[in-house]
């Protein structure tokens, strides 16, 4: 993953180099999302982070079992600054989906009443 | 150690666990709120209220995402069905959708998801516009979560409860503290749908709209982030940020004039360390370097962040011949 990382920005910034040189009028306009999440910096640097971003969620996708070409589109339809939130923690972001965790902490207060003496749950099974 | 020492340790600090939880459950009885005491006005006018007309998808295992999802587009015109979005949000791996991915489904379907400020009465408004509101609820623990997206549809003041669709249940009644615990927990994330082509919902802020719009940009849509923008500046005029935010569509669909218009009210209203760069910046394009320089000359102080930005502006400003006429 680290030698496949280095390599991925090794080819992305000598691309990005080349191609700043031929979009030189965006890069100093601020643009409307780095204003509103307050993230505002240097254009070059976040167009280069924000593609190291993109192949760093979607392979978080395919990794959770996301089919490729639909991880593929998902990722093309989050912005920048979006992409930029979720490289940073995707794995610490809140995933609803109403999980059983329930019944392993319901398991759990049982076992320690059962411990505690209060309940006599399991020695009477 | 032993089961038994295990055991007796924890009948040692038994009671005053308990304690500790009887005494948390008191402080969270003490704050609990009632609908009727929220300054919302038209809670006292309409004591009950419910959007009886909003569409119903019971969700299938873990796939509550997709299936709040749904409904909340469905109220505001769009159908589409929870098994097309979980195409979209759904992630196996981890039994659930994430927040960001459901901004940018919605906004796939036409429509984009406004975040709403993380109050009781904010969540409650949208209600009154008849927009139902979409949710991120903690069922669980804060160490222990269990995630969950339901859909916020009406309220019952004499009751003190809401109504959500949630889950596999089409009218979930729910204490008004309850609701608040499991929201609470789940970092007060809620958010409305709307159409991009349609004045702003009344209940949303003007940052909340344009943060919502802006995606729209670098998504090659500036045309429909033009409109929206239109929209805020009409709603929110003396709003700084509605009028740097008109300027970059403006921009990036290559209207100089109308950008260059936009920032100057921007800046007629605060002078605004981005606002001024992306002026002078624009004056450039137009090739007038004595009017670039004189905005970046109003920037006081520069902001950190923005410095190395400022610097490439003002190095392009001071590159063009000084008399080179305005296009």
């Amino acid at each position: 993953m680290g030698n496949k990382r280095s390599w991925i920005s090794g080819t992305v910034v000598a691309a990005m180099l080349s191609v700043s040189s031929w979009v030189p009028a965006n890069a100093a306009m601020v643009t409307t999302e780095q204003m509103v999440s307050g993230q505002a910096r240097d254009a070059r640097v976040a167009q280069v982070q924000g593609f190291l971003a993109r192949a760093d969620v979607k392979q978080q996708l395919e990794t959770w079992g996301v089919a490729s070409e639909l991880a593929e589109a998902r990722v093309a339809q989050l912005s920048d600054a979006e992409l930029e939130r979720l490289a940073m923690n995707i794995d610490q972001q809140p995933a609803g989906g109403d999980a059983l965790v329930v019944i392993g902490v319901v398991f759990l207060v049982l076992l320690i009443l059962e411990l505690v003496g209060v309940t006599n749950v399991f020695t009477t099974i | 150690m032993g089961l038994r020492t295990l055991g007796a340790s924890l009948r040692r600090a038994f009671w005053p666990a308990v304690s500790f939880v009887a005494l948390a459950g008191l402080t969270a009885c003490a704050v609990a709120p009632r609908l009727e005491d929220l300054s919302l006005a038209s809670l006292a006018d309409r004591p009950q209220l419910e959007l009886t007309q909003t569409p119903f998808y019971p969700q299938e295992l873990h796939q509550c995402g997709p299936a709040a999802l749904a409904t909340v587009l469905g109220a505001s015109g769009q159908t589409v069905t929870p098994e097309t979005l979980a195409d979209e949000v759904y992630i196996p791996g981890r039994n659930g959708s994430l927040q960001v991915e459901l901004l940018a489904a919605a906004r796939r379907h036409q429509r984009v998801a406004v975040q709403l400020a993380p109050k009781l009465d904010a969540v409650l408004a949208p209600l009154l516009e008849q927009r139902p509101v979409l949710l991120l609820q903690n069922l669980g623990f804060a160490r222990a979560p269990r995630w969950h997206y339901a859909v916020l549809v009406g309220w019952d003041a004499p009751a003190n409860e809401l109504i959500l669709r949630s889950g596999g249940n089409r009218r979930e009644r729910l204490s008004l503290t309850r609701f608040v615990q499991t929201w609470d927990l789940g970092g007060r994330w809620a958010v409305v749908m709307a159409d991009p082509r349609q004045p702003p919902p009344e209940s949303v802020t003007a940052r909340d709209w344009i943060a919502a719009i802006a995606p729209l940009e670098s998504q090659r849509q500036p045309d429909l982030a033009r409109t929206a923008y239109e929209a805020a500046t009409q709603r929110w005029p003396s709003e700084t940020l509605a009028w740097q935010a008109l300027a970059n569509a403006r921009y990036a669909l290559g209207d100089l004039p109308g950008a260059e218009s936009a920032l100057q009210a921007a800046v007629d209203i605060t002078p605004d360390a981005a606002a001024l760069n992306n002026l002078a910046q624009v004056r450039i394009e137009r090739g007038c370097a004595v009017a670039a320089l004189q905005a970046l000359q109003l920037i006081a102080p520069i902001p950190p962040a923005l410095a190395s930005t400022i610097a490439d502006t003002r190095r392009a400003a001071e590159a063009l011949p000084a008399d080179a006429g305005c296009r």
